[in-house]
């Protein structure tokens, strides 16, 4: 497969080093977008290797918690490829699939899941609204089913999942009229994360498997990152403001 | 309506209630008329404790100003700290406390969010993202400490948040918001939690 619905689009992910991010990096690539992948590792160098297998890719070292590193990576799309069409903010805390109590919740679990995931959020559109806007671009936010029904055991994870889906909702009132589209995307998917939640928590993958009306946790390559990709393309651009929901139906609520 | 283990209320003798945030308009109002139906109101501030014996505990902390600080790429980031950062903390923690208050005989906490800002606005991003995130974390709880009998709601309440073009509430009566935390604290709704209620007149009606 390789149609170019993204030709010409210039489009940087966080957390691209590994899992669903790297995932989204081959599947823009496959598809014509030239993919600034950042990534605070040298795994963002591997997912660079496979992307440039496929198309173009450029590796940016960049902890989103720093906004001098969102910046330069913003610049690299702009100096290296003339453009900035959309970001995927994917980089989530490396606590996402640690259980914990409410009560127990210390400072530095709270403080990274906050920093990553909404600070992250927060740097990529300060860096990349100019980009945006002059291209007319997506914003695009992975958050999680934990930020819509709450989890009893990743309460932090909660919130900034949360949080990310409501400034989803405000940011994309306020870049509307900037011709600039704002969406969240709440995948449910294998990766690294999930299997770490599946040795936490050894029931989890039964109870899903029972739970999804197809039967499966979704796979990263193949049942998100496209959905991810449309959401880059033209013909979503009427689509703004939504948490859209790849669960495979699991969420079938009001 | 039989006895309610869980909450104690009208007709049990004990119908303690905690309010944070009784310095915002909201929280005051929500103090005044509870007081007026009979409950046995203490303010509590996000420093202190809430006292062992409550049955309730309503937090109007949310509602404090400033909620509109500019569009998000203008903001500094003490302005983002202040608005999205610290009010998200402040959930945990008062969450946290509540549970210490609650634990071992259950009860029930309410919290109040601004309806616009929960539902989009432009200059509100920041404080957007706090209070979504504070649902999603009441839920959190909601869902830990069903076990011992702690039920949690959001209420969504009005505040000078405007979007522009939107359609006026559809009830434009005077909110009494301390009569619907009233309802919510009736033992007939032990079953519910988790929930978001829109009090404010009918803004949205999309869920």
């Amino acid at each position: 497969m390789n149609d170019d619905t993204l030709n010409g689009k210039v489009v940087l992910v966080t957390g691209a080093g590994a899992g669903l991010g790297r995932s989204i990096c081959v599947d823009l690539a496959q598809h014509g977008a030239a993919v600034v992948i950042a990534a605070p590792g040298t795994n963002g160098a591997e997912t660079a290797q496979l992307v440039e297998s496929y198309g173009v890719g450029r590796h940016v070292t960049a902890d989103v918690t720093v906004a001098a590193d969102l910046q330069r990576a913003v610049d690299t799309a702009v100096e290296d490829f003339g453009r900035l069409d959309g970001i995927v903010h994917n980089a989530t805390s490396r606590y996402s699939s640690g259980v914990q109590a409410i009560d127990d919740i210390t400072d530095e679990v709270w403080d990274d899941h906050v920093a990553v995931s909404l600070r992250g959020a927060y740097h990529c559109a300060r860096a990349g609204f100019a980009a945006l806007r002059e291209s007319g671009g997506r914003f695009v936010l992975m958050t999680s089913p934990a930020g819509i029904e709450g989890s009893a055991g990743r309460p932090a994870y909660s919130a900034v999942k949360g949080a990310v889906r409501g400034l989803v909702k405000s940011l994309a009132v306020e870049w509307g009229p900037h011709g600039v589209t704002v969406v969240g995307v709440s995948p449910l998917a294998m990766t690294p994360a999930m299997a770490d939640a599946y040795v936490a928590d050894p029931l989890l993958e039964r109870r899903l498997s029972e739970l999804v009306p197809l039967g499966r946790v979704g796979d990263a390559a193949t049942d998100v990152a496209p959905v991810v990709r449309f959401l880059l393309e033209d013909g979503s651009r009427y689509i703004s403001g939504q948490t859209i929901v790849v669960d495979g139906g699991r969420f079938t609520t009001l | 309506m039989g006895s309610n283990p869980a909450i104690p209320t009208k007709g049990t003798g004990v119908r303690a209630v905690a309010v944070l945030g009784a310095e915002t308009a909201v929280g005051a109002a929500v103090v005044a008329g509870l007081t007026g139906s009979g409950f046995a109101v203490r303010t509590v501030s996000d420093d202190d404790p809430i006292p062992g014996e409550t049955g309730a505990v309503i937090d109007a902390g949310p509602l404090r100003e400033p909620l509109t600080v500019g569009e998000l790429v203008s903001l500094s980031n003490e302005e983002w700290a202040a608005v999205a950062e610290a009010p998200l903390r402040r959930a945990l923690h008062v969450l946290q406390r509540a549970h210490q208050s609650l634990r071992g005989n259950g009860g029930r906490i309410v919290v109040l969010l601004p309806s616009l800002v929960m539902t989009g606005a432009a200059g509100v991003a920041a404080a957007s993202a706090a209070a979504e995130g504070y649902r999603s974390l009441a839920k959190a709880a909601a869902r830990a400490w069903g076990a011992e009998r702690i039920a949690i709601q959001c209420v969504l309440v009005p505040t000078d948040i405007n979007r522009p073009g939107l359609q006026p509430p559809a009830l434009q009566s005077a909110p009494d918001l301390a009569s619907v935390l009233a309802a919510l604290l009736d033992p007939r709704l032990d079953l519910v939690t988790g929930l978001t209620l829109a009090a404010d007149g009918g803004i949205w009606m999309t869920s």
